[in-house]
């Protein structure tokens, strides 16, 4: 009688280990699948995040804040900006914060002719010469960044023609690291 | 213990652990399905928001922009101002994403569908401000009544629509009498004239044309107002909230790109011989009306913004010097 309910007792618990077994097993496997449904929305968010960048640089090269305008002539039509708005934009660009929602940076550098220096830009002599970069929005850290090239163009004139010189820029967009 | 009792205990173990197994894999199951829609819809309404940015910056190189979106599946898209800002809910019950629309949209509070048709016209003041983009479910019909004074502005609303999306061109009819109208199912009647519509479109005044800025009532009693015909098409195609909206956040985007010019024309004034003092005053004026109107849309302030605005177009487009815009 006594091995008898040894015997019994064993088996009982037996079944609750393996019955453990499976629930530790079940449990696993669960916390597995959180873990990779939170890697796969992080790795969407980023996706998202990119494609939110890249589609922002066409939308910014259109700002009417920042385009050239009719009285550019043909320039008007490609992806032509005008430094004097730039330049206006930059003074007051945390008013237009919101336009530039899902970026860390947006900027605008000069590439060719090569600037003399990297410096922010302001009015004075010479301008856009004397200078390198408008800074459009900044907040936070950039986890990567997208560019295009666009054309700087500055309206001159002495009173009897006006007239605009063009050189390249590009458009630099940087994107947010998430925390 | 028998050895019955020891196999009953044994059974009831296994019941147990089993029946918590299940119950877990269920509500799990249930919980993903909830999460995997939601995850969709936060997924549509990011594309949403992007998708519209196009549309947004087509008016630098072209008149407009229109296309035709199919989707899989039926969506539930709502939209909302929230705090003075278009949000964009998509989904229903506790599956909706929320998305802040940067871009001017336009459309029925609450749209469900499966194809719709967007389209973008620029607003001018006179110099580009942004693009407005309109949205409509592909099925909806509308039914525009027009009388002597008003056939010109319906016959450049139906060619604007046609000249972007030659596909919606069916989805519009124009007559001078409100029961032509009423023989459309759930067609959404837009009046130019005395007649009672969904939405009543009343020309105040302009130069040379009756529907240059004017006023607009709701159905729900609601009035705004308008000026230039891309606002106009803007009340055709949305409700009052979403008009009223974007019509207070489009104003003040007029006073900000004022100032945007007032600093290119001090610029241009340190460069050029010319003077551009007034072109500053102009911007000033339009800057404090735009701003007014962006608190409190009035008739009595849409009148001299239009005015000091065609002043100064004229101004710029006769100056010897380089031109502001």
């Amino acid at each position: 009688m006594s091995f008898k309910n040894k015997k019994g007792q064993v088996k009982m618990i037996e079944t609750v280990m393996v019955l453990l077994v499976l629930v530790f097993l079940f449990g696993m496997i669960m916390i597995f699948y959180a873990r990779f449904q939170i890697f796969e929305i992080d790795r969407i968010a980023k996706q998202v995040d990119e494609a939110r960048a890249d589609s922002l640089l066409n939308r910014i090269i259109g700002m009417p804040e920042l385009r050239c305008s009719l009285s550019f002539g043909a320039a008007s039509e490609i992806n032509c900006l005008d430094t004097y708005k730039l330049l206006a934009f930059s003074q007051i660009r945390e008013r237009f914060e919101d336009e530039f929602a899902g970026l860390s940076e947006a900027k605008i550098v000069r590439d060719y002719p090569a600037p003399r220096n990297q410096e922010q830009c302001s009015f004075g002599n010479n301008y856009p010469s004397n200078c390198g970069e408008w800074l459009l929005f900044k907040k936070g850290v950039s986890r990567t960044s997208f560019d295009t090239f666009v054309t700087l163009c500055t309206q001159k004139g002495n009173g009897f023609a006006a007239f605009y010189e063009c050189e390249i820029g590009r458009l630099i967009v940087g994107v947010p690291k998430r925390e | 213990m028998s050895k019955k009792g020891l196999m009953l205990l044994h059974w009831i173990l296994v019941i147990l652990v089993g029946a918590v197994i299940i119950i877990f894999a269920v509500v799990f199951a249930s919980k993903t399905g909830v999460v995997e829609q939601k995850k969709q819809n936060v997924v549509v309404a990011e594309y949403m928001d992007l998708f519209f940015n196009p549309f947004a910056s087509i008016g630098a190189i072209a008149e407009g922009f229109g296309k035709q979106v199919e989707f899989d599946y039926e969506v539930e898209l709502e939209f909302r101002c929230v705090s003075g800002e278009e949000k964009l809910f998509v989904g229903s019950g506790n599956k909706i994403a929320e998305e802040k629309i940067e871009n001017f949209v336009y459309a029925p509070t609450q749209l469900k569908l499966k194809s719709m048709f967007v389209f973008s016209k620029p607003f001018n003041l006179p110099y580009r401000i942004t693009d407005l983009i309109f949205t409509f479910d592909a099925s909806q019909q509308f039914c525009l009544v027009y009388d002597s004074e008003s056939s010109e502005i319906v016959a450049d609303i139906i060619s604007d629509v046609s000249g972007e999306l030659l596909e919606a061109e069916q989805n519009f009819i124009s007559c001078n009498d409100l029961n032509c109208c009423k023989q459309l199912e759930n067609a959404r009647i837009v009046s130019f004239t005395s007649q009672q519509g969904d939405v009543n479109i009343a020309g105040k005044g302009g130069f040379g044309e009756e529907f240059e800025y004017g006023e607009i009532r709701f159905r729900n009693g609601k009035k705004s107002v308008f000026i230039g015909l891309p606002l106009v098409e803007a009340a055709v195609f949305s409700d009052y909230e979403i008009y009223d909206c974007n019509f207070r956040r489009l104003m003040s985007k007029v006073a900000a790109m004022s100032d945007i010019y007032h600093g290119k024309s001090v610029f241009l004034g340190r460069t050029q011989i010319c003077s551009y003092d007034f072109f500053r005053d102009d911007l000033q004026k339009m800057k404090g009306n735009a701003r007014s109107l962006s608190s409190s849309p009035s008739l009595s302030i849409i009148e001299p913004l239009y005015t000091t605005s065609r002043e100064f177009s004229d101004r710029n487009r006769d100056f010897s010097c380089a031109q502001l815009y």
